[in-house]
């Protein structure tokens, strides 16, 4: 990391932390180094974090380009301010990494991308039974009023990841990441063990899928009925998915330590793909449809027709990278 | 770089380093085949100009588009885009050659007919040039595109398009080498009936040792229990004598009586078979080491169902098995005693169901297809009684007469020079059997006849002989075991009816006769002597190519989860507990494709269908840019609002 070296003698790195589409965990998950903090404010100045400190925008666009070392950017893509932050901060940051779920496979935001925005705002500003909308308002970008024009960011036809907007350099998964990974790739990234720039390489995570941390043992088994978490006590040591839990494990990357299932619950795909998938819905599908105990259509659609939820549960956290893009 | 339709316009080849990908597509006229519904010069001219593709990173370019600093390489360029008026001949190919040593080519796309016709012409013509065959790709453009399309716009978009594909994914495609597989020098042949005697017979006198195992303590099967058989009215004993004797006199063929499957390990070229061998009360496990395996272990007559056409409930209601058995060594025609005066044959019975006439088997599904010996022994059987017992009367309670083969119609017309006497029934209706209460005979059959006028006739009979089909054999161990396909007929599926006759998917299994579906003796032996030969060539190869389209596992991706090992239909997946990942053997994989498409992990790739080449020809054929998606969605999303 040449062009790091020296500054690093001189003058501390700089880092920051956006939101974008997002519920606010992923900053949380960047308190959860812990003690760690403490060492990274030793050797970083945060010079933009609006969840904990007041930055203005304005600060950012004042900074010069590639002011920013290290930008942590969570939350995917939705409206125009989102973009137009996600630009600024790319041209601002020497290393912009996709912190989370959100911003890398566009997490439970995209879940979203099932229905159109029509739908969405038929559910937001009219349909729901608690709405109060007489007039029918809905928002809209631009307003004009006494004083002139207000203007809101414009809400966007899907949820898009941030790479789908810039040139991303690292992303680190995990909805949210874990906290002992993100220390680890935080070292890695300002300590100069990888370069600054890359074409967003996933770090803090391993290729393999979760069934690789999985204490678990397969019998070999076919899935001969779909139960829910809630509704039976799981046998020891046996693969939850053999059981019949839909358990994300085989489709979703490592790096948590198979927190869940150590935990008694099914894996819930929080890491997105794993290895060189594309599209962690399909992948899932294709092996709970190779694991059913079933030799006939009819009785694999009774087993199919067991598993509430499948979209939401195959693609909880990665439907913007799904092939299947968005309702039109 | 390119003049399109032949033109070339550069023709150093040196001036291209051989780390670009280069490009040559070929566009065949095949006469007018294909020049008379599709424009192949504008097509020629649009491959030719189609942009070179910039180099982007990532396993798929969706994910990252181009960054400063990697668009300088090239990734691909089509050099050379010509037609031709037909590639295949030997002009054709010559040009082909001629062309990948003039501009390097390091990839070859043809556009012709159906790859089943003419893709291994031309990976050969590659080969012939010192070009890896397998950086060729083939191009349908005859039967699916001119062939099938009648609007010449609309063919000629069609076949840019499918060129276009081609060409993004030849970009992907990688050198190989075929499998190379040492076969070992014997047969082993299941099952001693007539076709595994036959089969055994022919194998031997190609210089093959074999190892026939046969269940019973007798070999000849089926044919033990017959009597005279149709067409020739030879004497099946004899007949099948003749073979078993053969056998049992060729010092190359052992035979193994008693004898069980037990377990097979190994694939083509290398089985390991374990037989359990009854011996002395107690059970003995022999090893059989065989290059291929051939199954011959016939089939099942169909058992009516208590009741059903009265049988189990009157003596008078036989099948035809047991007719064989009463007629056989001059034997009488007589039901307890009694000689009989009239007799009745039903045909279909246990074949050619209905769903809402007949009930299911023990698997929940009727038997609809047709057994295909029945007619011809019914009629056969009627024959030998009518010349054997002139007085007997015999009625033929038929839904059709299916007297197909070569000598067949010839006892169906022989059967009415005798007189017997023909009642059509509808299969919806089918014939009822009854005791007969006026005591004329022990029995009466109820039939609407629909040879006449729809008559309502109730025929007093002696006997009633029932038509009784053939039933796939429980095999389930073998099924297993070589993890054969099954029809829904339960019988086994051969690989392919035309194209692989009596071999199974899996390379190195064959089938001989009637595991395969009901055949007669004539066409039992006919498929042994098939399955002999193939095997036998096989065999005689010593050493087997197979293409190079298998699975791989990428050891850094597989979790071992075994999701594959489930899933594989030829058992060619392993789990290497040290490693605690799967390993594919090469030998059993068939390249199905099966693992890939499940594997979670994307940890398969199958050589020849990677994903890079499988979902860069569905973009192309989308007509998506790939290297663009993303940012054209983007702009699309917002462009939108
Ligand atoms: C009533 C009747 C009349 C017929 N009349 C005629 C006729 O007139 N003319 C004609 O051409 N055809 C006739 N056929 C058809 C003829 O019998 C068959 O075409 C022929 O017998 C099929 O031979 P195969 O070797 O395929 O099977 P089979 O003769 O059934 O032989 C299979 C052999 O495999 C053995 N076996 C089974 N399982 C195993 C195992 N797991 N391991 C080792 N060995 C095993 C069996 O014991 C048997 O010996 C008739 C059939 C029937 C039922
Ligand atoms: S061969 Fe004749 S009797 Fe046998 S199933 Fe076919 S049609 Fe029926
Ligand atoms: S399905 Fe994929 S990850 Fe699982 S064992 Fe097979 S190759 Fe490995
Ligand atoms: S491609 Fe995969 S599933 Fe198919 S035979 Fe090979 S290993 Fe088995």
């Amino acid at each position: 990391m040449g062009d790091n070296e020296n500054s690093q003698a001189t003058e501390k790195l700089k880092v920051g932390m956006y939101w974008a589409a997002s519920c606010g965990g992923c900053d949380i998950a960047l308190l959860e180094i812990g003690p760690h903090l403490l060492d990274l404010i030793q050797i970083a100045d945060v010079v933009f974090w609006p969840c904990a400190a007041d930055f203005k925008y304005q600060h950012v666009a004042d900074y010069p380009d590639g002011y920013i070392d290290v930008c942590f950017f969570n939350g995917a893509i939705r409206t125009s301010e989102q973009e137009e932050l996600a630009r600024l901060l790319r041209k601002k940051s020497k290393s912009l990494i996709s912190f989370g779920e959100c911003a890398i496979d566009g997490g439970i935001p995209s879940l979203a991308n099932l229905k159109t925005v029509e739908g969405i705002f038929d559910a937001s500003y009219h349909n729901t039974p608690s709405i109060d909308n007489p007039d029918g308002v809905e928002p809209q970008p631009i307003t004009l009023v006494e004083q002139g024009e207000l203007e809101i960011p414009v809400f966007y036809q899907q949820v898009l990841r941030l790479k789908d907007i810039v040139q991303v350099d690292y992303e680190i998964p995990g909805c949210p990441p874990q906290g002992d990974r993100v220390w680890e790739a935080i070292v890695a990234v300002t300590g100069g063990a990888v370069p600054l720039t890359n074409s967003a390489v996933k770090v803090a995570c391993f290729d393999k899928s979760v069934c690789d941390e999985c204490p678990l043992e397969k019998k070999l088994e076919k899935i001969k009925e779909f139960k829910r978490p809630h509704e039976v006590r799981p046998e020891p040591d046996w693969c939850l998915l053999e059981q019949g839990i839909v358990c994300m494990g085989p489709a979703t990357r490592s790096g948590c330590g198979a927190l869940c299932i150590k935990g008694g619950l099914p894996c819930r795909g929080c890491y997105g793909p794993s290895g060189t998938v594309e599209d962690q819905g399909t992948a899932m599908v294709s092996t709970i449809a190779s694991l059913l105990d079933a030799t006939t259509e009819d009785r694999a659609k009774e087993l199919i027709d067991q598993i509430v939820d499948p979209v939401g549960t195959f693609y909880r956290f990665s439907m913007a990278s799904s092939h299947m893009k968005t309702a039109r | 770089m390119i003049s399109p339709s032949g033109e070339v316009a550069m023709s150093n080849s040196d001036a291209y380093p051989d780390d670009e990908i280069r490009i040559g597509v070929f566009i065949c006229h095949c006469g007018g085949n294909i020049s008379d519904v599709v424009d192949v010069k504008r097509v020629a001219d649009e491959i030719g100009s189609m942009p070179d593709v910039v180099r982007v990173s990532g396993v798929f370019p969706v994910d990252a588009p181009p960054t400063a600093g990697t668009e300088s390489s090239i990734e691909r360029a089509v050099v050379l885009s010509e037609t031709e008026m037909f590639l295949c001949s030997d002009p054709g190919q010559a040009r082909i050659e001629k062309r990948i040593k003039e501009y390097n080519l390091n990839r070859v796309i043809v556009a012709a007919c159906s790859p089943t016709l003419h893709e291994m012409t031309f990976r050969r013509a590659c080969a012939r040039a010192g070009l890896n065959p397998y950086l060729f790709q083939h191009v349908n453009i005859r039967e699916q595109v001119s062939w099938v399309i009648e609007d010449k716009e609309a063919a000629t978009q069609k076949a840019s398009r499918l060129i276009r594909a081609a060409v993004d994914r030849a970009r992907y495609l990688e050198p190989l080498d075929d499998r190379k597989i040492p076969i070992h020098d014997a047969a082993l042949v299941i099952g001693g009936g007539v076709a595994g005697l036959k089969c055994s017979l022919d194998l031997a006198q190609r210089g093959i040792d074999v190892t026939l195992i046969e269940k019973s303590d007798v070999l000849g099967g089926r044919m033990l229990e017959l009597g005279t058989v149709f067409p020739t009215d030879e004497d099946a004993r004899e007949l099948v004598g003749a073979l078993v004797k053969g056998v049992q006199e060729n010092p190359k063929i052992t035979v193994i009586l008693n004898a069980d499957l037990k377990d097979s390990t190994g694939s083509i070229g290398d089985f390991n078979t374990t037989v359990v061998v009854k011996k002395d009360g107690g059970e003995e496990d022999v090893e059989v080491h065989s290059g291929v395996i051939v199954i011959a272990v016939g089939l099942d007559v169909y058992e009516p169902r208590d009741g059903e056409y009265y049988y189990g409930k009157s003596p008078a209601v036989i099948g035809l098995l047991d007719l064989q058995k009463m007629l056989r060594d001059n034997g009488k025609l007589e039901v307890n005693g009694k000689p009989v005066k009239s007799v009745a044959f039903l045909h279909c019975v246990g074949s050619r169901q209905w769903e809402d006439v007949h009930e299911p088997q023990a698997d929940g599904k009727i038997n609809d297809y047709c057994s295909r010996y029945c007619c011809t022994a019914i009629l056969h059987s009627a024959v030998e009684i009518k010349e054997r017992f002139p007085d007997v009367e015999v009625y033929d309670f038929h839904e059709d007469i299916r007297t197909y083969s070569r000598g067949h119609e010839e006892i169906y017309t022989r059967s009415g020079e005798l007189k017997v006497k023909f009642i059509r029934f509808d299969p919806h209706r089918p014939p009822m059997v009854q005791k007969d209460r006026k005591g004329e005979a022990a029995l009466t059959v109820k039939c609407r006849d629909r040879l006449t006028f729809g008559e309502d006739l109730e025929v007093p009979v002696d006997l009633v002989v029932l038509g009784t089909g053939l039933v796939a054999k429980d095999m389930t161990t073998l099924i297993d075991l070589y993890r054969c396909s099954r029809g829904a007929d339960r019988f086994l599926l051969e690989a392919h009816p035309k194209l692989r006759p009596v071999e199974l998917a899996a390379f190195g299994l064959f089938l001989a006769g009637s595991v395969q579906g009901p055949m007669d003796i004539t066409e039992t032996t006919a498929a042994a002597a098939a399955a002999a030969s193939k095997a036998a060539a096989l065999v005689s190869q010593g050493i087997i190519e197979l293409d190079p389209f298998i699975a791989k596992v990428n050891e850094d991706l597989c979790t071992g989860c075994k999701t594959c090992l489930i899933v594989c239909p030829y058992d060619a997946i392993q789990r290497d507990d040290e490693k605690e990942i799967a390993v594919v053997n090469e030998a059993l994989c068939t390249g199905c494709g099966t693992c890939v498409a499940v594997c979670p992990s994307n940890a398969i790739q199958q050589f020849g269908f990677n994903d890079d080449m499988v979902v860069t020809e569905i973009l192309a054929l989308l007509g998506v840019e790939t290297n663009s998606r993303a940012g054209v969605e983007a702009e699309e999303a917002i462009a939108a609002v």
